[in-house]
């Protein structure tokens, strides 16, 4: 009866083991699955804030320099052939110092750029009347500007797609710390489960022993007593 | 409560003794087995609410960000308006009256965008930058809760083996006792 109810006892307990097993599985599954999805949302993340960098920061700065250039042009007059060559020579160096200052490169280049351009419009200026430069100087501020402030339209934008991702990321790693917090407590009742099953066998295997021993010593004692009759 | 103890036999005593011992240890082992399992909820309710601490922090992020993006794109849209009006001041006549409005109207426009462009990091951090940071602070604070339940499920697992092992310990010594009892209880039976 003891054996018999210690083998209830285990095949609950090997039931127990089995879920466990199974749901420890899918939990790992789970996890896996979150972690995969996080890893993706962060790529994406990524691709869309450097973009957002390039918009935002780079092409909005670069235009925002050549409009600040032409902004000078355009209300210079008569000088304007002067300023531009000003300019020019300015930039020229600016971009020589900033880069040994730790400027950043691609900053430097564009800077460098603007002025070798601005030295050319200069030069074209000096053989043009000061009206004409003027105008077209007000056209590419205009310009310059439009395109700085439509790249830090498009930089907000693609910010708030990297934010987006960035905000899956998050809630799929999150979604990853409750898979893997279940999956310590399933854990948890699988060990607990495996130490009631050794339990169980360890208390089946004293019963048989000492119901072994209790026969043994029934037939010892019948024994001595068939020997002493 | 008091218990008797019999004095009738070695072996009865050893026995009394143990089942005392053993059913010292059960009522030890149930309220251990009480704590793992009240440690073991905690640690589950404390990682709940964790996840839900994150995916509310990953809320605010995402809200922060959208205001502050909406103020960025606020302060373009107006000083791109402010760069036209600028233009068109600057292409008509000196002597309009035109010239003079949309002078104004630049600058005006020019310091609204100014300063939406400025407040983008302020909204950014009022509508859920903030909140983003607390419930991080809020999800760290369940984790280490968590560690906490941890241990203490630990524990209480490790006292519950202990009290298993005593156990068979002292069912080992009484069975050997038992043993030892009967084989004496026959060689006398062999000496009558």
């Amino acid at each position: 009866m003891m054996v018999q109810s210690q083998c209830a006892s285990q095949a609950s307990s090997k039931t127990d083991v089995a879920m466990d097993y199974k749901k420890l599985q899918e939990l790992k599954q789970q996890l896996a699955d979150a972690i995969e999805k996080a890893k993706e949302a962060a790529d994406h993340s990524g691709f869309f804030g450097f973009l957002s960098n390039v918009f935002g920061s780079d092409v909005a700065q670069i235009a925002g320099a050549v409009a600040a250039i032409a902004a000078v042009v355009a209300t210079g007059g008569a000088a304007a052939p002067l300023i531009l060559m000003a300019v020019s020579v300015a930039m020229e160096e600016g971009a020589k110092v900033g880069a040994k200052l730790g400027l950043d490169p691609k900053l430097c280049m564009a800077i460098a750029i603007a002025g070798a351009a601005v030295g050319i419009a200069s030069g074209t200026g000096a053989t043009q009347s000061a009206s004409t430069i003027a105008s077209v100087a007000r056209d590419v501020k205009l310009g310059a500007q439009i395109t700085e402030f439509g790249a830090t339209t498009a930089g907000a934008g693609l910010g708030q797609v990297s934010a987006h991702y960035r905000a899956d990321q998050l809630n799929d790693q999150a979604d990853a710390v409750g898979f893997q917090a279940q999956g310590d407590v399933a854990n948890m009742g699988f060990d607990t489960s495996l130490s009631l099953l050794q339990e169980s066998l360890r208390t089946e295997q004293r019963e048989t022993g000492i119901t072994s021993t209790i026969i043994q010593n029934d037939n010892d004692t019948n024994t001595q007593l068939v020997h002493r009759i | 409560m008091t218990t008797s103890i019999s004095t009738s036999s070695t072996t009865g005593f050893a026995s009394e003794i143990a089942a005392l011992i053993i059913q010292t240890e059960t009522t030890q082992e149930d309220s251990d087995r009480l704590a793992r399992d009240a440690a073991r909820n905690a640690f589950l309710t404390d990682a709940q609410k964790q996840v839900d601490e994150l995916h509310a922090g990953a809320a605010a992020g995402e809200a922060g960000a959208l205001a502050g993006a909406a103020f960025s794109i606020a302060g373009a849209a107006c000083n791109m308006g402010a760069a036209v009006d600028s233009y068109d001041a600057d292409t008509v006549d000196s002597q309009s009256s035109a010239k003079f409005s949309d002078q104004l109207d630049a600058k005006e426009l020019q310091t609204a965008g100014s300063a939406f462009t400025s407040l983008s990091g302020v909204a950014s951090q009022v509508a859920g930058g903030r909140e983003s940071g607390d419930d991080a602070a809020e999800a760290k604070r369940y984790e280490a809760l968590q560690a906490q339940d941890k241990w203490q499920a630990d524990d209480a697992s490790s006292e519950i083996d202990k009290a298993d092992k005593l156990g068979d310990k002292i069912m080992d010594i009484v069975q050997s006792l038992d043993q030892d009892q009967n084989q004496a209880n026959n060689a006398i039976i062999g000496r009558i």
